[in-house]
C-alpha cells in the first residue's frame, strides 16, 4: 500500500499494487536494437554519401548537408571569412535569385534554409512541409551549389558582425569563454577569432574563392528524413548533383593545438555585477582514448549529473552558492578536449566555491567513487541510451555526423557494453591519471575587489588556488590586451 | 471506463491535411490526462502543467512559484530523507530559529529605512541567530537523502528532466524509458500531495544566485524589467517571474504551503504523455495513483485585476554596456481572444526578415541591424511590441520614427494577400515543425488545455485561415493607438575605464624611481636602480607601454 494521507472519501481506491517506495517497483524488460548506419546508407552515382530515412509521422522533409571545410582553414588576416561565407551561401542570394527575392519566396513556403560554417565543418540545411519538397530541394541545392553573394548583402553582414563584435566584453560569459579558450589553446584555430581589421579586409572575392576552392561533391555528407518515398528522394538527389565536377584531393583535417597551458589563477575585470564567473580544469583527452568511458562515468559522478553529482550537491544544493555549477569533460574529436568546471556565485562567495570545487576534484582522486555512484552513472548511460536515437531526423544526422568525423564502426552497438564493463578500479585509475589539480587553469571574471574581499563565514582567497595573474579586458575590435 | 478519443486535424487548407490521434480523460478528482501515442522509440515524455504561476503571486510573495518549484525537488515524507520524524524534527527546529532571525531582519529594516546605522546589540543578535541556524541544517544532512527524486529518475534513464515556471504556469517534465512509466506516476502523485519543505533556506540562496545570473548581471536584465514594470501598471505580470529580491529573502516555509495547497490540487493540472505508450496504461496508473488524490478544498482564486485603459504614452530612456535598442509595446488582450488570430498575423507581417520592419530599417533606411515585432497573449491579458536594434550610430529618435511610420501603415494599408498568405503558411507550419519532437507536441496540447482545449489548437490554426486583410488593418488600429505606446531606448553606455593593471605598474615604478632620482647622487645606486627597474619593466607585454617605460628611462639616464 502506498502511503497516502489525505481526505478519507478516496481511500477506496483500489491500492494494492502500489508499493510503499518508488524503489520497489518492477519494470517489464525492454529490448532495444540500436538502429545500424548500414540500414540507413547509400550513396549516389558520383560516390556522395547519403543517409535516408522515410519517416512518415508528418509531413515534413528535413535535409542537412554537412561539408568537409571549417573556419581552420581560414587566412591569416582573414579571420572570419569562412564563417561570412558560411553565412552568404544562404542570405546573398544565389545565381538564379537575388536575396531579397530568395528570402521572399523561402518564407512564403514556410521552408527554412540556413547555410553556416564553424570551426570543423559546413553545413547548409532545409526544413520544410512535405508538399513543398521539389521547389524547396532546388533552393536548397543552389544555396549549396550556386551562391551569388550579392555585395549588399555582404556589406550589411560585415556591418552587423562588427556592431556584435563591439559588444564582446558587454557579457561576463562571452569574456570567460574566450579567455578560457585562449588559455587552453593559445594560437590555434580555436582562438584565432575574427577582429575589426581582418572582417574589413574580406570581400566578395574572397567569398566567390573560398567556395570554389572547398565545396565539391565528394565533401559533403547528406542526411535525409521525412515524408517522402526513398527510390523517388534518391532519383532527387541524383538529379540534383548533376553536373557538379568533383575533384581528388581532398582537405587535411584540422591539426592538433600544441599549447602547453600555464597554470595559474587568471582574473579579468568586470565592474558593475554582483556575480563572479569561474571555471576551473585542464587539457583532457580525445574520444579515440579507450578510457573515455571511466572518464565519463567519473565526470558524471564529480560534476557532470546535475543534481547526482558531488560538485552541484555540494555548492549548489549544500552551500547555496551558486544556480548552475558543473563540470564537462567531452572527449575531443581531433584532439584532447577539455576537462571544465563552470560556476557562477555572488562576487563574495566565489573563492570559497572555487575552493570547494577543488576539494571535490582531490577526493575523488584519493578516495575514488562508490559502488552505488559508479551504478547510477552507468544506469544512466544504459537507460537513457535510446534517446539519441528519439527520431529518424536524429537517427541519420547522428550517423552523418560519424561519417564525417570517421567515428570507430561499431560504436553505438558496444556503447552500453563499454559502460557496464568499467569497474570501480577503472575509475580510480583514470581520476589518478586525467585529473591534475596541479596543471589546473582558473579564469574569474567579476567585480575583483569584490571577489578577493571573500566572505567572514567562508574566509577562502584565489592566491591558495594558484598564482594569481589579473589581465585587462581585451579591446574587442582588436582582441589585444 | 469513459475514454474519448479525438483527432487533432490540422487542416488550415484543402491542399494540407495532418491528424494527430490524441486520446483524453478526466478523473473524478478534475485532473485531466491527454496522452498521444508514438511508438519510433521506446521512450514517453511525460509532464505534468499546473495553472499557476507569477500571476497568482502578490506583493510580498513575489517569486514564490519560482521557489516552489525548486522545492518540489526536495522531496516528501517518503522521499529525500531517511528519517521522515527526524527529518520534521529538524524543519520545526530550523523554523523557530527563523521566526526570530525575521524579527531581527524587521528590526533591522526599519532602523535602515530612517538611515541609521544598525546598532551593535542587533546585528549581534542577528549574528547569533545564523550562528544557531547553521549547525542545525548542517546536523540534518546526516538524514537527508540528497535530491532523491531527481536522482531516480535519472538512474532510471530520465533525460531532459526538468521544471519551468512562467507567468502562467508551472510545468514538471521528463522523458522516462516507455517501460518506466509508473516511476512517473509514482514520485510525481506522491509530491503532488505530500511534498515537505526541507533545505529550504539554502535553496533561496540558490534562487537569488539564479536572479544574480538572470537578470542582475546582465547588460539589461534590470532594465527590461523595469520596463515590464512600467508597461504592466495593474495586472500582477508586473513582477518578474523570479520575483523581487527582497520578497526572495520575506517567503516563509508557510507561504509555500499556502501556495502549494491553493495551486497543486489535481482539478488544476493537466498530465500529458506523448510517446511509446497507450491511454489504456496511463488510465490504468492514473487511477491508481493520481484518483486517491483529494480536489482541493475550493478552486483556485482567478486574477480579478484588470488593466485600466493606458492615459498617455510612457517612455524609458536607459543605458547599458549593450547594444542600442528600442522597443515600443502596446496592450492588447488575453489568448482566446477572437482578435487573437489577426494579432498573430499582424505579428508575422512585421517580424522577421522579409517583415515590413526589417525590409524598412534595415535594408531601405540603413537606420538598424535587426528589427522585428512579437505577440505574446498570455491567460489573463496581452502585449504586443515591437523591436529594432539601431545601428550603433544611428539617431535613436529617427529610429523610432521610421519604425512607428511603418506601424502606421499597417493601421491604415491593408497588407498584400501575398503577405497574409505567407504568414498564414509559416503560422501552420511552426505548429506541424513544433510537434515533431514529443515534447514540442506536449507542450503545444498541454499548454492549448491549460487556457481552455487542446482543441483550440485547430480552432486557432481555422481561425488564422479566415483572417482577412482588413482584419489585420482593424486590430493594428484598434490596439497599437499612440496613446498607448510604452516605449524604452537602451543606449550604448560607455565602458568604466577601468585601469590597465600593467598600466598601473608601470606608472608606479616610473613615479617611484622619478620620485628618488634627484635625491639619489651615488651613479653607482643608481645606475643599480636603473637596472631593478628596467628588468622589472621589461616583461610588461604591452609593447607600446614597455617603448614608453624604457624611452623614460633612458631620459632620466642622461640627466646623469
Amino acid at each position: 500500500m502506498k502511503a497516502i494521507v489525505i481526505a478519507l472519501t478516496v481511500v477506496s481506491v483500489a491500492l494494492a499494487e502500489a508499493p510503499s517506495h518508488p524503489d520497489k517497483l518492477t519494470y517489464p524488460p525492454l529490448d532495444y536494437l540500436v538502429p545500424k548506419p548500414e540500414d540507413f546508407r547509400t550513396t549516389l552515382a558520383n560516390g556522395v554519401v547519403v543517409f535516408i530515412a522515410e519517416d512518415h509521422e508528418l509531413p515534413t522533409l528535413d535535409v542537412s548537408a554537412t561539408v568537409r571545410v571549417g573556419s581552420y582553414l581560414d587566412p591569416a588576416g582573414k579571420e572570419g571569412l569562412a564563417a561570412a561565407m558560411g553565412d552568404q551561401m544562404r542570405n546573398g542570394g544565389t545565381e538564379g535569385m537575388e536575396p531579397q527575392a530568395l528570402d521572399e519566396r523561402l518564407a512564403f513556403l514556410a521552408a527554412n534554409v540556413s547555410s553556416s560554417v564553424d570551426l570543423t565543418k559546413g553545413t547548409v540545411s532545409l526544413s520544410c512541409l512535405a508538399k513543398d519538397a521539389d521547389e524547396a530541394l532546388g533552393l536548397f541545392f543552389d544555396v549549396l551549389r550556386r551562391p551569388r553573394f550579392d555585395e549588399g548583402r555582404l556589406a550589411l553582414y560585415k556591418q552587423e558582425t562588427l556592431q556584435r563584435m563591439k559588444g564582446r566584453n558587454d557579457r561576463t560569459n562571452g569574456i570567460e569563454d574566450r579567455e578560457w579558450d585562449r588559455l587552453m589553446y593559445g594560437d590555434h584555430p580555436e582562438t584565432h577569432l575574427a577582429t575589426k581589421p581582418s572582417v574589413e579586409a574580406i570581400t566578395r572575392q574572397d567569398l566567390v574563392d573560398f567556395h570554389a576552392k572547398y565545396y565539391f561533391p565528394r565533401d559533403v555528407i547528406l542526411s535525409v528524413a521525412g515524408d517522402f518515398k526513398r527510390e523517388e528522394m534518391l532519383a532527387k538527389l541524383e538529379a540534383a548533383f548533376g553536373g557538379w565536377a568533383d575533384r581528388d584531393e581532398r582537405v587535411a583535417p584540422i591539426a592538433a593545438p600544441t599549447n602547453e597551458p600555464a597554470p595559474g589563477v587568471y582574473m579579468f575585470p568586470k565592474t558593475k555585477v554582483n556575480q563572479g564567473r569561474v571555471s576551473i580544469g585542464h587539457l583532457g583527452i580525445q574520444r579515440t582514448n579507450p578510457d573515455h568511458y571511466a572518464t565519463t562515468l567519473l565526470n558524471y559522478i564529480l560534476g557532470g549529473g546535475s543534481f547526482t553529482s558531488r560538485i552541484t550537491g555540494r555548492v549548489r544544493s549544500d552551500e547555496g552558492l551558486a544556480y548552475s555549477v558543473n563540470s564537462r569533460w567531452q572527449p575531443g574529436t581531433y584532439y584532447p578536449g577539455v576537462f571544465r568546471i563552470a560556476f557562477q556565485s555572488k562576487s563574495e562567495t566565489c573563492a570559497f566555491a572555487a575552493k570547494l570545487c577543488v576539494e571535490e576534484m582531490q577526493k575523488a582522486i584519493d578516495a575514488g567513487v562508490t559502488e552505488q555512484e559508479l551504478s547510477g552513472a552507468k544506469s544512466y548511460y544504459v537507460e537513457s541510451f535510446p534517446n539519441r536515437f528519439s527520431s529518424k531526423r536524429e537517427v541519420v544526422n547522428t550517423f552523418a555526423d560519424d561519417e564525417y568525423t570517421g567515428r570507430e564502426k561499431g560504436y553505438y552497438e558496444r556503447f552500453r557494453e563499454n559502460v557496464e564493463k568499467v569497474t570501480l578500479d577503472d575509475v580510480k585509475r583514470v581520476a589518478k591519471a586525467y585529473l591534475h589539480p596541479d596543471k589546473l587553469v582558473i579564469v574569474v571574471v567579476g567585480d575583483l575587489d569584490a571577489i578577493r574581499k571573500g566572505i567572514a563565514a567562508h574566509p577562502a582567497t584565489f592566491d591558495e588556488l594558484g598564482k594569481v595573474t589579473e589581465l585587462p579586458l581585451s579591446d574587442p575590435f582588436t582582441l589585444k590586451r | 471506463m469513459p475514454r474519448l478519443f479525438a483527432c487533432l486535424l490540422l487542416a488550415a487548407s484543402a491542399a494540407f491535411a495532418q491528424e494527430i490521434a490524441v486520446e483524453e480523460f478526466t478523473l473524478d478528482n478534475g485532473m485531466k490526462f491527454l496522452i498521444v501515442p508514438r511508438h519510433e522509440t521506446p521512450r514517453v515524455f511525460c509532464a505534468i502543467m499546473f495553472r499557476v504561476g507569477a500571476v497568482n503571486e502578490r506583493p510580498g510573495i513575489t517569486g514564490i512559484s519560482h521557489i516552489l518549484e525548486h522545492m518540489m525537488f526536495k522531496g516528501t515524507h517518503t522521499l529525500g530523507t531517511s528519517d521522515a520524524k527526524a527529518d520534521a524534527a529538524a524543519n520545526d527546529a530550523i523554523e523557530q530559529v527563523w521566526v526570530d532571525i525575521r524579527k531581527d531582519r524587521a528590526a533591522v529594516s526599519d532602523v535602515e529605512r530612517k538611515g541609521v546605522p544598525v546598532p551593535d546589540d542587533l546585528a549581534q543578535h542577528l549574528a547569533g541567530l545564523m550562528a544557531k541556524y547553521e549547525p542545525l541544517s548542517k546536523d540534518q544532512k546526516a538524514i537527508i537523502v540528497k535530491d532523491d527524486l531527481w536522482e531516480r529518475y535519472m538512474r532510471n534513464g530520465g533525460t531532459n528532466l526538468n521544471a519551468s515556471t512562467g507567468e502562467d504556469s508551472t510545468q514538471y517534465f521528463v522523458e522516462v524509458p516507455s517501460n518506466k512509466v509508473e516511476l512517473y506516476f509514482w514520485q510525481e502523485s506522491d509530491r503532488m500531495h505530500d511534498a515537505v519543505w526541507r533545505e529550504f533556506y539554502s535553496e533561496r540562496e540558490v534562487v537569488k544566485e539564479e536572479r544574480r545570473l538572470s537578470v542582475e548581471s546582465t547588460p539589461t536584465g534590470c532594465i527590461d524589467e523595469a520596463f515590464e514594470s512600467m508597461f504592466w501598471q495593474a495586472m500582477p505580470y508586473t513582477w518578474p517571474v523570479v520575483g523581487w529580491m527582497s520578497d526572495l529573502d520575506a517567503i516563509t516555509p508557510a507561504d509555500l504551503e499556502a501556495h502549494y495547497r491553493t495551486f497543486y490540487a489535481p482539478n488544476n493540472a493537466v498530465g500529458v504523455f506523448v510517446g511509446d505508450v497507450d491511454a489504456k496504461r496511463v488510465r490504468e496508473l492514473a487511477d491508481e495513483y493520481f484518483a486517491p488524490l483529494a480536489r482541493g478544498p475550493k478552486p483556485p482564486p482567478p486574477v480579478v485585476t484588470k488593466e485600466p485603459p493606458q492615459v498617455g504614452e510612457r517612455r524609458m530612456v536607459a543605458e547599458a554596456e549593450s547594444q542600442p535598442s528600442i522597443e515600443v509595446a502596446w496592450h492588447t488582450v488575453a489568448a482566446r481572444h477572437a482578435d487573437e488570430p489577426a494579432l498573430s498575423l499582424l505579428k508575422g507581417i512585421l517580424d522577421g526578415k522579409t517583415g515590413r520592419l526589417y525590409k524598412r530599417l534595415v535594408l531601405e533606411k540603413k537606420l538598424a541591424i535587426d528589427a522585428g515585432a512579437s505577440s505574446d497573449l498570455r491567460r489573463w491579458a496581452g502585449e504586443f511590441g515591437i523591436t529594432v536594434k539601431p545601428k550603433e550610430d544611428a539617431d535613436l529618435a529617427e529610429a523610432e520614427r521610421e519604425a512607428l511610420a511603418v506601424v502606421d501603415e499597417g493601421a491604415s494599408t491593408p497588407p498584400t494577400l501575398d503577405e497574409l498568405q505567407k504568414v498564414k503558411n509559416q503560422l501552420l507550419a511552426q505548429v506541424v515543425q513544433r510537434m515533431r519532437s514529443n515534447q514540442g507536441l506536449a507542450f503545444i496540447i498541454g499548454r492549448s488545455e491549460l487556457n481552455g482545449s487542446w482543441r483550440d489548437v485547430k480552432g486557432q490554426l481555422d481561425a488564422v485561415e479566415k483572417v482577412t486583410v482588413y482584419d489585420v488593418v482593424d486590430v493594428a488600429k484598434k490596439y497599437l493607438t499612440a496613446q498607448g505606446r510604452n516605449v524604452l531606448w537602451v543606449k550604448r553606455k560607455a565602458p568604466e575605464p577601468g585601469v590597465d593593471p600593467e598600466t598601473a605598474m608601470v606608472e608606479k615604478t616610473l613615479n617611484r624611481i622619478k620620485g628618488m632620482w634627484h635625491d639619489m647622487k651615488d651613479p653607482a645606486a643608481r645606475a643599480q636602480m636603473l637596472e631593478q627597474a628596467r628588468a622589472r619593466l621589461g616583461e610588461v607585454k604591452n609593447a607600446e607601454l614597455r617603448k614608453k617605460a624604457e624611452d623614460t628611462l633612458n631620459e632620466l639616464e642622461k640627466q646623469q
